[in-house]
């Protein structure tokens, strides 16, 4: 659904700067782990990473310098969540983002917690909103919602409508009850004539067209 | 000694917000602690799934009550980066009037509580007054004190009032002249530096790992700003320093924020001065009536931090996708169990002040 | 023990010594018969303190509703302790969200709530009005219940804001909750998003004349 831009940004001609360069070679070298890096613009970087390989290909991003986790969240696809990471370098001041996708019926992910430590509150917070589940995040529970709650907002499959739309769905199922209450409470009307008998088929009428071998 | 949890919250004096703050304590001495939030979650991220983004943007103000235009502005530069928009000149700079006005009443909030916390009550009264002059001007420009829901998608909602040039660098001289006594009565007291200093401090490594950003980080001593490295609206064409701390404690938090007021006068000093004249918002523009089908990562500058916004479209309705709000207090406040063993409970309002909570924007 | 029948002298002395019909003084006090109850003699001394207190309290409430001391009192007293109750209206130092920073303003100097005697005090122990200024998540609901029955009686609560009317701008949320009313007794209500913080002036202002008029719950209680 949301494409990486590569091939515009490289149609643009955008100014590559030395780092950006390296980056892109080290994120090449890493493939089939890491795939379609590109630049979407000075400073803004993107890459896929398959699902088991973010640690690693982080841990290396943050040795050439993304030493900052700006974010970590989720964005569902129904069928499958795909993972956002955000990292920043502080010293060459470029923004990477890389996306890897994981199953949405069970999703599972790998914690970023052994390179960054605050990693775990972003990682959290997705396991409250999402339901997934970060493999090596220490303290992984609810942080925003109440603990004893079982379901998870933010996915697509839990709806929430607005006081209007509930006040209306709430008019209309009282004026269903009442109609079908007023049904069953309401004599039964008297049993209709018996039909005519049906009328012989008029003479003149062209018989139907038959579909007939030309 | 026997130890015991101690529970500091959720209504505290001290928290400035709702939260909860539980402490394993030794005699006087913190070993362990741990933070509960959650108790304003509203799933504003939810919320903007079901809206559309005009609808959406008086929302954003209550994003954080204390720095509410900083999210405001975020949000309209995220989308018109999403629907590729650029708004005309003389609205970005007001804009960037409004954010570092903003900055001022939010530093001077901050300034209040942090002393108040620690007994200086004269601060609180002080900075809340001078503050009510920064929202006199917001008044005054938007029509609201705190909400202002001010820009647009494509400019601002309203142009700068007549005389609006005069009454606020008029405020922003009196401002400097009260950045000098708050100095007096804070920086200059012997009783203030013994109950910050010390306190709460970390290294720049120990801080990046923990994700801590803003007056936090450059408190540590990295000199970063968004406005600087990654800079949006017109802070590129704009001079001003970044004020940077030693180790990262109470006595750094605060020196660093005191400067950054000093430097947002400036700073609207200078856009008073450069401001060209032209729209205040782009002729003829229309909301596009669907979003395209792409994620934009937008960072900024908020008093509190790196404030982000992560829109992504669908390409099918003028509804996001999926709106991520990083809040940067959110980081801040999860990451104090991590520095805050070894130190006294006396001294637990000066940590928890100096991360500067908004608790809208981190229970969002 | 003799008595005149019904008859109600003024002090004609104490208990012991007159005999009120049984209906009378059930009709009057609500008890059965007061002066058989009572103790008399050297049961006294050897009753437990509780007894004394009690049978203090009764003989006094059945004097009191003979004569009628206790309208006067009250009429003297209510006054008195509804001024003292609104000229010093403690609230508590709760805020919850964008609300409590205009109502933060309120005790500033500019609008310097206090020189209507309301100040902010962080134990609910000590409060009288409870200011609900912010939405409420279904996580805070048990929070304010426990703040609001630690707060002693006669209390007040303040409804705040949009959010704390109604859940405000919140109504598709899946956490707040529908106002304040679900689950406080809410005596007066502060539309606006947020409100100015002259209308939570004038809000206390109102508050006060409440007190004034409805006078306080804890008068003089006999018994």
């Amino acid at each position: 659904m949301t494409g990486t831009g590569g091939a515009a940004a490289a149609a643009a001609g955008a100014a590559r700067s030395a780092f950006e360069e390296r980056v892109l070679a080290e994120l090449g070298a890493m493939a089939p782990a890491v795939s379609e890096p590109a630049i979407q613009k000075p400073h803004r970087l993107i890459a896929r990473v398959k699902a088991g390989s973010i640690v690693d290909v982080s841990r290396r991003l943050k040795l050439i310098g993304f030493d900052h986790l700006s974010c970590e969240t989720c964005v569902d696809y129904e069928s499958e969540i795909e993972m956002v990471y955000l990292l920043w370098s502080y010293k060459e001041k470029c923004l990477i983002e890389l996306r890897s996708r994981i199953s949405g019926t069970e999703p599972k992910a790998a914690s970023l917690v052994p390179v960054w430590t605050g990693a775990e509150f972003h990682e959290r917070e997705a396991y409250d909103m999402f339901g997934v589940i970060f493999e090596g995040c220490p303290n992984l529970r609810r942080v925003l919602l109440p603990d004893e709650w079982t379901l998870f907002p933010f996915r697509k499959s839990f709806k929430i409508e607005s006081i209007h739309e509930k006040r209306k769905r709430a008019e209309a199922e009282k004026a269903k009850a009442a109609k079908a209450a007023a049904a069953a409470a309401a004599p039964k009307p008297p049993a209709p004539p018996a039909p005519p008998a049906p009328a012989p088929p008029a003479q003149n009428v062209p018989p139907e067209k038959e579909a007939g071998p030309k | 000694m026997t130890q015991m949890w101690l529970n500091m919250g959720p209504q505290h004096p001290a928290t400035h917000g709702l939260w909860d703050l539980l402490v394993r304590v030794d005699g006087e001495t913190i070993v362990e602690a741990q933070t509960k939030i959650g108790y304003l979650h509203r799933g504003v991220e939810k919320i903007a799934e079901n809206r559309t983004i005009e609808k959406f943007l008086p929302l954003n103000d209550r994003l954080c009550y204390v720095a509410n235009s900083s999210w405001t502005v975020l949000f309209v530069n995220a989308v018109e980066e999403l629907i590729e928009v650029v708004p005309p000149e003389r609205a970005q700079y007001i804009r960037v009037i409004v954010l570092e006005l903003q900055r001022i009443a939010s530093h001077l909030v901050w300034l209040g509580a942090y002393c108040s916390d620690m007994g200086l009550l004269t601060m609180i009264l002080w900075g809340w007054r001078d503050r009510e002059l920064i929202l006199d001007l917001f008044q005054f420009l938007t029509g609201a004190r705190i909400m202002h829901n001010f820009p647009r998608v494509g400019g601002v909602r309203n142009d700068l009032p007549p005389t609006f040039k005069e009454r606020t660098l008029k405020a922003m001289d009196y401002m400097d002249k009260r950045c000098d006594e708050y100095e007096d009565i804070c920086g200059r007291s012997e009783l203030f530096r013994m109950r910050t200093k010390g306190i709460g401090p970390y290294s720049i490594e120990k801080a990046i790992a923990l994700g801590a950003t803003g007056p936090m980080l450059r408190a540590a001593g990295l000199a970063q700003d968004i406005r600087k490295d990654d800079p949006y609206l017109v802070y590129d064409r704009l001079d001003f320093n970044v004020p940077v701390g030693k180790n990262g404690d109470g006595w750094d938090r605060y020196t660093v924020r005191l400067e950054e007021i000093r430097e947002s006068a400036s700073l609207v000093r200078q856009c008073l001065q450069k401001m060209p004249e032209g729209d205040f918002m782009l002729p003829g523009f229309k909301m596009p009536k669907v979003l395209p089908a792409r994620a934009i990562y937008r960072r900024a500058e908020d008093p509190r931090g790196e404030g982000a916004v992560y829109i992504a479209g669908d390409g099918k309705t003028n509804r996001p996708y999926r709106l991520k709000i990083r809040s940067p207090t959110y980081i801040h406040l999860l990451g104090i169990p991590h520095y805050i063993p070894g130190a006294r409970v006396s001294d637990v309002p000066i940590i928890m002040g100096g991360a500067d909570p908004c608790m809208a924007e981190v229970d969002r | 023990m003799e008595g005149d029948g019904s008859g109600k002298e003024a002090g004609a002395g104490g208990p012991k010594e007159r005999r009120v019909d049984a209906d009378e003084a059930a009709a009057d006090i609500g008890e059965e018969d007061v002066c058989e109850t009572a103790p008399s003699g050297p049961s006294i001394v050897m009753a437990s303190l509780d007894e004394l207190i009690e049978w203090l309290v009764r003989v006094l409430d059945w004097g009191a509703g003979i004569v009628p001391v206790k309208p006067l009192v009250n009429k003297i007293a209510r006054p008195v302790f509804a001024w003292s109750q609104r000229a010093s209206v403690f609230a508590l130092h709760s805020g919850l969200a964008c609300c409590a920073m205009e109502m933060g303003v309120v005790g500033m100097p500019r609008l310097d709530s206090e020189r209507l005697g309301v100040a902010w005090f962080s134990s609910p122990r000590r409060c009288d009005l409870f200011l609900v200024n912010g939405w409420i998540t279904k996580k805070t609901r048990p929070v304010l219940r426990t703040l609001y029955e630690q707060m002693p009686e006669p209390k007040w609560v303040i409804a705040m804001g949009e959010c704390a009317i109604s859940g405000g701008p919140w109504h598709d949320s899946y956490n707040v909750i529908y106002g304040a009313d679900e689950l406080l007794p809410v005596d007066i209500y502060i539309p606006g998003c947020p409100p100015r913080p002259e209308a939570l002036l004038d809000a206390l202002v109102k508050l006060q004349t409440k007190i004034q008029k409805e006078g306080t719950t804890s008068g003089l209680k006999l018994g």
